[in-house]
Parts: structure tokens; C-alpha cells; sequence
């Protein structure tokens, strides 16, 4: 079928029964010790708590086409990325080779030989050479000076699997390379990288039995790194290669910012205490980490000089479950948890779909659980509380921006179509009130029917489940859906992009007996018949008005814009296209925008302390100018 | 051991006194501490079920206990006047403004705020009644969520056996409470006078304490033997002893703690060491004035 049968190769040809027999021998224990290995850490991993919440993790077989197959996500560092390409692309041609070897050797299956050989010698020998300049490449990331190299993780079993991987790829060509030089026949020039190692072995003298003598020695030797190779794929960094892709698949299909339902086991409240309380995907997750340090290259308060590095949070969880209970309970330290600024920054980077600052969040949650909540959390908690905002200020002051300015408060029942949902930065904090103002001017000048709730809006408890209050959240959720309800609210519109994602994103987890918590003066609306309702950003809700002509942005013209896409909004919910469609409205000929970043990767913007050198935000690694100017 | 919080919010959150009083009484209550909160105050309730405590309405009396740790916010909505009774009742020690409370080999060892970023220690022996500062360190949070536990878990479910004494005298503000500035800006021991009826202070004049007059002169023997102006156990003895006949359940109270000395080998200057010190007067010296409230143990047991 496939031309001459004799051209081919004879399989384990020259290799003594007793070293095939010790092969496979050998590498069927590697497997099995692995499997087994597998086997317990996964027993571990279920060994989790399970949420009583529905699962909101479909598995996603689709993300391994971008994530895996194109390397999307791994590409935006081009060393990196194209470093695991060629790596991750030419390991899986030569374990297809591998498995056609075996196929033919092992099995009454006869397919390999005459240009099928040839066609998959060549292949096979490409696939080699893409996997040796991958990690040639990984190696000069770790002793040059290229742009992402501050991130690397410099431990020595990263060090070891580059170096496995890298031999088990030289022993492989000069197997192929001696076996070749015992008699060099001309169909073997398709093994482009054998046939020049064997042409180079001749020409050293190495021929005939002599050669035959150097490929069992190098078979052995190459078996030999292949078996151990096998048996150290579940330790530490080598497990990515195994779990990285079952991560993918369940990743969460939440936006970014929306933070899971929680809905911990009655006899246990909501929190991670000890790394058993993490989820079993959670803990898989952890050991699916690459330790690339994406999450670290893009944490804002890494680069403002916190303690908090993502990457080790997640590898404080590894440990902790390899020490299975040993070791310090509180396996990430106070100031590292409470550094992070729920950016979700992290989870955006991550090519594997690691959930860091779920975590994150989750560990705060057992802190408040367990009474050690910083004071100044502590303070929020109390003031969103009893103030319904977390500033502290009277509630009845909600309004007290709006003097002069004709706002439509809602009567207690009175339906609403439209409600601007004014929340407590827009309320409390003088930029949002800005805004606010900005915003009534806008709605009154179009005419648009609206109301606002005045007193009987509270805090969406956003900060206080950040911050790993998950109960005075629910309470907070439950008492706003409540008057969401008695108004009948059908669209709710928001600036802040915090009550967006809460209201969004997070308040449809709420359940039937949350209702109880939402407070003994909260409203009671037994009708029927409600939904909960659209939830717009102000921004789109503009960008539709200038669509529809209704609005101009003239006074835009001859400006220098600078959009600062909000985490919760740009990275968190994909809103990002909306300002800049607002910002674009008039003449545009003279507008320019600064965007430091890409959108859904703008960071931050921290000024970090004095004694630092770093810039305020870099694009790429680069030193970044204090005004890029885009037309 | 008997341990009490007596604890109350302020409509919408617990002050921090309070929600520290209720953190003492958990750890110096071996497990079996209880919190007391008014009954209208389901706030209070549920934060003390949250923090692991049993909960017991208030209902103005008590039983025996060996410490009632109280809350500023109980005592805003109570008046000091009702702790002070309840000391007098327990033939307990009141201290005002209290850090922290932990036990000693013979009682309590009180930290107390004195003011002026100073602070005494103070040894007590006896039950004691403390009055929490809302200065006092930060209890451990607890959570909305088990807040949120304890109401929905424990909604309809009955209190915990009230440890209200059936013979104890009932306290109670009598008249409205001072003004909550008034009282934080007094003195612990000017608190501690007006709560036993014997300072000048403003709210004195609208703190009246009602009584039978034997119940009455027998305060006011307490507080003269307390200070030294009258020689101690055997007029306290025979004050007891005069009232004994009285149905008043208070004097029999009084009247049954030196027998009880006596039963127990003790003298009854050994019951009453405190009562042997002599009255502070104009002329001491500026650290003897600086004491306050003054150690019930003798001077060279007093740290300062
Ligand atoms: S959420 Fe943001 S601040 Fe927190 S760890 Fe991730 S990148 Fe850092
Ligand atoms: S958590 Fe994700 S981004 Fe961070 S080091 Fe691990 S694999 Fe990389």
C-alpha cells in the first residue's frame, strides 16, 4: 500500500532481547508508579469541599483549540509562546512516533515502511528539532537578558525537565543517527537530522559494528531517560503536562470579575481554613500551574511593591496539599492576601485558566470566618452594615450631591422602567459624584424616564464579598433585590462598573432563603411575575444614545482622550468597545486617544513608592512614555 | 465558673465594647459563659449565638455569678446605675472602662483604662462586674454569615435557661440614662460613685435608687465600711443581722456572706480586707489619688 516494504526500518533491530525486555519492563512500572501517583493526588484533589451551589463549570472543549492547539493566550509573550510551541508541538509529533513504532512493533499492524516511513522519518526528525529549539529557546530566556525573563520561575525542577526533555531529544537523533551509520542507506536521507548526525559519525570513523555497538549503548541510554521521564510526569512542575489541559476544559465560564456562588456545606460556613476547604478543581488547579508567571507580570500590586506574587499563592496551595496538614496552617501570609486588589488580572493572564484570585478570595473568606479580618476591613464591614455604605456616612445623605439638580426619587411601590442605580462611590466619593451630576444633566436633557432610589438604595455588598464577607454580601444582595422587586424594576443603569458586575453577575446566585436575611424592614413583595432586570453601564446606555443621534460629543473635539477601561468593566465583563464608541461621537479629525495598554490588558495605574525605578504602567515590558498618542 | 456578658447594640451594630465583653466572657467562660441582652435587642442576640456564647434575655436580676462582664451600649441603654447594683447585690467589685479581665489565683486580674493613656491593673477578689471599654483590643470578628446562621438556625428557638436568681433584688434604670457623652466623659471613678449614689456628680441628681429603707441604710453602710468611716465586719454583721428579719431578699443576701465566712473558718477582717484600708483623703499624695478604682486586695498585692 505503502511502495517497497524494504524501505523501513527493523524496530529494536540491533537491541539485545534482555535491554527490550528491561524496556519494557521498566517503562510499564514508570507508567503504573505515574498513574498511581496521579491516582492519589487526585484523591487528594477530591478530597475537597464540594459546593452545594449548581456547578457553573461546564466542561469547555472548545477553549483547548484557542488555548492548546493555537497557543493564543501563550503567544501574547512571543518568546515565550512560540518557545512552548515548538516544544509543546514537537513532543507531540515524536509521541506519535513513538506510538507508530510501538503500533507496528507490537501489534500485527504492518504500515511502516516505504514512503509512509519516509514521510513520518521526516516528521518525526521535524518534530525533534521543533521540541530541541523550543527549549533552546526557554534556556536563553533563562540566562538572557529578553523581555519576560524577570518573571521566570528559577527552581531546579523546571531546570530538570527542560534538561530531561532536551536529552531525551539529543540520545533520540543520535539513536537514529548511529543506527543509520551502520550501513547508511540512501531512502534514510528523509531522517533529514539522522542521516546528517550519521553522515557526521562517518566521517569520525564510526561505522559498521562499531556503530551498531554506539546505538545500543545510546538506546539504552535513551530508553532509559524516556522511562524516567514517564515516572516524574505527576511531580511538581512535570504535572502540567497532564492536568494544564483538564484545567482548560473546566475553567469557569463566568466572567472575569464574577466571583462563583458560594454555598458551602451546612455544617461548615463559606472559606478556605485549611487547603481541604478549596475546591477539588480549586486544588487541581494549583497542580495544573506552569509556573510561568504571567500572574505575576500583570498584578498591580506586585508591581506597587506589595508582597502579593499570584504565581506563589497558587504554589503555597500545591504545598500545602503536598503536605497534606503539615506545616504552618496559614500556608500564605496575612499581608499577601490582603495586598491583592481583585483586579482578576491574573486570572485574564493565565494561559492554563487558574482561578488565582478566586482563591484569593476564598482565603480571605476563611479569615473572616475565623474572626481575623484587618481592622479596616473590619471597619467597612461594620459601616456597610449598619451605614449601608462602606464610607461610614449617614445613608440618608445618599442624595445630598444632587442639590440643584432636578432627580426623580421613587415613591415606595412605584414602578420603575428605567433606574439609575447611583451607588455609593457615586453617592459618597466627589469623582463619582461628578459623574452622577454629569449623568442626571444627561438622562434630564433627553428626557428619559427615569428614578433613583435616594435612602433606599444600599451598597451592593461588592466590597464586603472582595473583601470575603460572604454573608454580609448575601444579606446586602438579598435586601436590594428585595427592593428591586417592590419596584419592579426592569432596566437598571449603573456607572459604577462594581454594582454592575454585582447586580450583573452575581445576584442571580442568590437563593429562595436568602430572602430571610434581608432584614425585617425590607420591603415584602409576594407578586409574581418579576424578573431581575437588564443592568446597562452608563456607557452603553450613551453609546446607544449617540448612535441613535440623540447625542454629540462636540465638546470632545481637539482633545486628548485617555480611556481607562475599569477592571470590572473592560477586563472583568468584555465592556470595552462602549467608551470608545462614546469617545468617538462629533469630529473626530483632531481627537487622539492615550490607551497605555491593550484593553482587556490595561493594569492599574499605581504610583509605586519613591525608591522604586519602575514606571507606572509599561506596555510590552517597555519603559512606557507618559502619553501614547494613538490616532 | 459563672460568667456573664451583658450586652446591647446601639439599634444597628454592637459597640465595640460590647462586642468585646461578649469575646471575654467566651474565653474566660471555659464554654459556658452567657450573654444577656435586652429583649427587644435581637441584634445583640444573634451577634452573641455567632460568637459561640448561650443567650438569656435580660430581665433586670441575676443569680450568683463570678464575673458579669457588660458592654457600654448595655450599659448606655441600663444607666451605671445598673451595674453598680448588681455589684452591691453580688457583694462584687465594680470596675469601669476595662481593657481586660483575666483570672488569677484568687479572682480577677482587671485592666482598667485610667485615663490620659494610663492604666491600672487591678487584683479583685470576689465576683466581679465589668464594665468594658470601647477602647478595649479588638475582638475577634465575627462573620455575617454566622450571623446569618444564627438567625435563620436559631429562629424560633427557645433561650438558654435564664440564670436569673429567684430571690435577688430587681435593678433597672429608674430614671432615663445620662446622656452617653456624660458618661463616657466621667472617670471610671466617678462613674463608679455615681453608680453607688455618692458623688456630686450631674446625673446624680436624676439617678434615684429606690428601696426599702433597710436596703437603703444597708447601701450606705456598705459604702461607709467600703471607705473606712465605719469598723468594719461587726457593724457590717450586725447590720446584716438587724435586716435579717426584713422580707427584703437583698438584706438576706447581705446577711448570709458573713455567715458564710464564718462557716469556712475565714475572720471576718480576712473577708473584708478591703474594708480595712484607710479612707482616701485631700492630703494623699498624688500616686495614692491615681489609684482608681481602688484594689480590693492589700496594698502590696496592688501593681501599678
Ligand atoms: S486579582 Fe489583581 S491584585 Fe489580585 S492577585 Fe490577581 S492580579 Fe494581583
Ligand atoms: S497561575 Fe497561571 S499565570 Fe500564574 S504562574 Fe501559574 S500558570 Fe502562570
Amino acid at each position: 500500500m505503502f511502495g517497497d516494504e524494504g524501505v523501513t526500518r527493523e524496530i529494536m533491530g540491533n537491541v539485545p532481547g534482555w535491554l527490550a525486555a528491561a524496556f519494557y519492563a521498566t517503562a510499564l512500572a514508570a507508567l503504573g508508579w505515574a498513574a498511581w501517583l496521579f491516582w492519589r493526588r487526585l484523591a487528594l484533589h477530591r478530597s475537597g469541599r464540594q459546593s452545594c451551589a449548581p456547578p457553573d463549570r461546564r466542561p469547555q472543549w472548545t477553549s483547548l483549540w484557542g488555548y492548546l492547539a493555537l497557543h493564543c493566550q501563550l503567544r501574547r509573550d512571543p518568546w515565550a509562546g512560540w518557545a512552548h510551541l515548538l516544544a509543546f508541538y514537537g513532543l507531540v509529533i515524536l509521541f506519535i512516533g513513538t506510538c507508530l513504532v510501538f503500533l507496528e512493533h507490537d501489534t500485527p499492524l504492518h504500515f511502516y515502511y516505504g514512503r509512509f516511513y519516509q514521510i513520518a522519518s521526516l516528521v518525526i526528525d521535524l518534530g525533534g528539532v521543533a521540541m530541541l529549539a523550543g527549549l533552546a529557546m526557554f534556556a536563553c530566556r533563562r540566562t538572557l537578558p529578553i523581555a519576560g525573563a524577570e518573571r521566570i520561575y528559577r527552581h531546579w525542577h523546571v531546570v530538570a525537565l527542560l534538561a530531561l526533555l532536551g536529552a531525551i531529544g539529543v540520545t533520540g537523533f543520535f539513536v537514529e543517527a548511529a543506527r543509520i551509520a551502520v550501513d547508511m542507506p540512501e531512502f534514510e536521507k528523509f531522517s533529514a537530522v539522522g542521516y546528517s548526525g550519521a553522515g557526521l559519525l562517518r566521517a569520525l570513523g564510526v561505522a559498521g559494528q562499531q556503530a551498531a555497538a554506539w546505538h545500543r549503548v545510546a538506546w539504552g541510554l535513551h530508553a532509559g531517560l524516556c522511562v524516567a521521564f514517564f515516572a516524574l510526569l505527576p511531580w511538581k512542575f512535570f504535572a502540567h503536562m497532564a492536568l494544564a489541559p483538564v484545567s482548560l476544559v473546566l475553567r469557569r465560564r463566568r466572567p472575569v470579575a464574577a466571583l462563583a456562588a458560594v454555598e458551602p456545606p451546612p455544617e461548615s460556613g463559606p472559606g478556605v481554613v485549611r487547603w481541604s476547604n478549596f475546591s477539588p478543581l480549586d486544588l487541581l488547579q494549583s497542580d495544573a500551574c506552569t509556573t510561568c508567571g504571567r500572574c505575576n507580570a500583570v498584578c498591580p500590586a506586585s508591581a506597587a511593591g506589595r508582597p502579593l506574587r499570584p504565581r506563589d499563592v497558587v504554589l503555597s496551595i500545591r504545598d500545602a496539599i503536598d503536605r497534606n496538614g503539615a506545616g504552618p496552617s496559614r500556608f500564605v501570609a496575612d499581608d499577601v492576601l490582603w495586598s491583592c486588589t481583585t483586579c482578576g488580572a491574573c486570572n485574564h493572564a493565565c494561559p492554563v485558566g487558574i482561578d488565582v484570585y478566586d482563591k484569593i478570595v476564598d482565603l480571605r473568606r476563611g479569615r473572616v470566618e475565623t474572626g481575623a479580618a484587618p481592622a479596616a476591613a473590619e471597619d467597612a464591614f461594620e459601616s456597610i452594615a449598619a451605614e449601608f455604605n462602606p464610607y461610614g456616612r449617614a445613608n440618608a445623605d445618599r442624595l445630598a450631591w444632587a442639590q440643584g439638580l432636578d432627580v426623580p426619587v421613587a415613591a415606595p411601590g412605584e414602578p420603575i422602567e428605567l433606574l439609575y442605580w447611583i451607588g455609593c462611590s457615586g453617592a459618597f466619593s466627589p469623582e463619582g459624584q461628578a459623574v452622577a451630576r454629569a449623568m442626571i444633566k444627561i438622562l434630564n436633557r433627553l428626557g428619559v424616564d427615569y428614578r433613583v432610589l435616594g435612602a433606599a438604595e444600599r451598597c451592593t455588598g461588592d466590597p464586603a464579598r472582595r473583601m470575603g464577607e460572604e454573608g454580609l454580601f448575601r444579606q446586602c444582595a438579598a435586601r436590594n433585590m428585595a427592593t428591586l422587586r417592590e419596584h419592579r424594576v426592569q432596566r437598571l443603569l449603573t456607572h459604577c462598573p462594581h454594582c454592575f458586575n454585582a447586580v450583573a453577575n452575581e445576584y442571580g446566585d442568590l437563593r429562595e432563603s436568602d430572602s430571610a436575611i434581608a432584614g425585617d424592614d425590607a420591603p415584602r413583595d409576594p407578586r409574581p411575575g418579576w424578573s431581575p432586570p437588564a443592568v446597562i453601564h452608563h456607557t452603553e446606555f450613551l453609546a446607544a444614545e449617540v448612535a441613535a443621534g440623540r447625542l454629540g460629543a462636540a465638546g470632545l473635539a481637539d482633545q486628548t482622550l485617555t480611556i481607562h477601561d475599569p477592571c470590572y468593566l473592560g477586563r472583568g465583563n468584555g465592556r470595552i468597545a462602549a467608551p470608545r464608541s462614546v469617545a468617538s461621537a462629533g469630529p473626530t479629525a483632531s481627537r487622539t486617544f492615550a490607551t497605555p495598554r491593550p484593553a482587556r490588558q490595561a493594569r492599574q495605574w499605581w504610583r509605586p513608592p519613591a525608591r522604586s525605578a519602575r514606571p507606572c504602567w509599561t506596555e510590552r515590558g517597555k519603559r512606557a512614555p507618559a502619553t501614547v498618542r494613538r490616532g | 465558673m459563672r460568667v456573664l456578658a451583658l450586652i446591647a447594640s446601639d439599634g444597628n451594630r454592637l459597640p465595640r465594647g460590647d462586642r468585646a465583653a461578649a469575646a471575654l466572657a467566651l474565653a474566660v467562660g471555659e464554654g459556658s459563659a452567657t450573654a444577656l441582652h435586652l429583649p427587644d435587642d435581637l441584634e445583640a442576640a444573634v451577634y452573641a449565638r455567632a460568637a459561640g456564647l448561650a443567650t438569656a434575655p435580660w430581665a433586670g436580676r441575676l443569680a450568683a455569678f463570678d464575673a458579669l462582664l457588660a458592654g457600654p451600649g448595655a450599659v448606655d441603654r441600663l444607666g451605671d446605675v445598673a451595674v453598680g447594683g448588681l455589684a452591691e447585690e453580688a457583694c462584687g467589685s465594680l470596675a469601669f472602662d476595662v481593657l481586660s479581665a483575666t483570672r488569677s489565683t484568687d479572682g480577677w486580674l482587671v485592666e482598667a483604662d485610667a485615663g490620659r493613656g494610663a492604666r491600672v491593673e487591678i487584683a479583685v477578689t470576689g465576683p466581679l462586674v465589668a464594665v468594658l471599654s470601647n477602647d478595649a483590643p479588638r475582638p475577634p470578628y465575627v462573620s455575617h454569615w454566622r450571623r446569618r446562621a444564627a438567625r435563620i438556625h436559631d429562629r424560633g428557638r427557645s433561650d438558654a435557661a435564664v440564670p436569673h436568681g429567684d430571690g435577688a433584688a430587681a435593678w433597672g434604670p429608674i430614671v432615663a440614662r445620662p446622656p452617653r457623652q456624660a458618661s463616657e466623659t466621667a472617670t471610671a471613678e466617678s462613674r463608679t460613685n455615681a453608680a453607688f449614689g455618692i458623688a456630686e456628680s450631674p446625673s446624680l441628681d436624676s439617678a434615684v435608687v429606690t428601696g426599702t429603707a433597710a436596703e437603703c441604710a444597708r447601701i450606705l453602710l456598705r459604702y461607709l465600711i467600703d471607705q473606712g468611716f465605719v469598723a468594719s465586719a461587726a457593724t457590717m454583721e450586725a447590720t446584716a443581722e438587724s435586716t435579717a428579719a426584713d422580707t427584703n431578699p437583698l438584706a438576706a443576701r447581705s446577711a448570709a456572706a458573713p455567715a458564710a465566712a464564718r462557716a469556712v473558718g475565714a475572720s471576718p477582717g480576712e473577708l473584708t480586707a478591703a474594708q480595712a484600708r484607710a479612707p482616701r483623703t485631700s492630703g494623699d499624695t498624688p500616686s495614692r489619688r491615681g489609684r482608681r478604682p481602688r484594689p480590693l486586695v492589700p496594698a502590696s498585692a496592688e501593681r501599678q
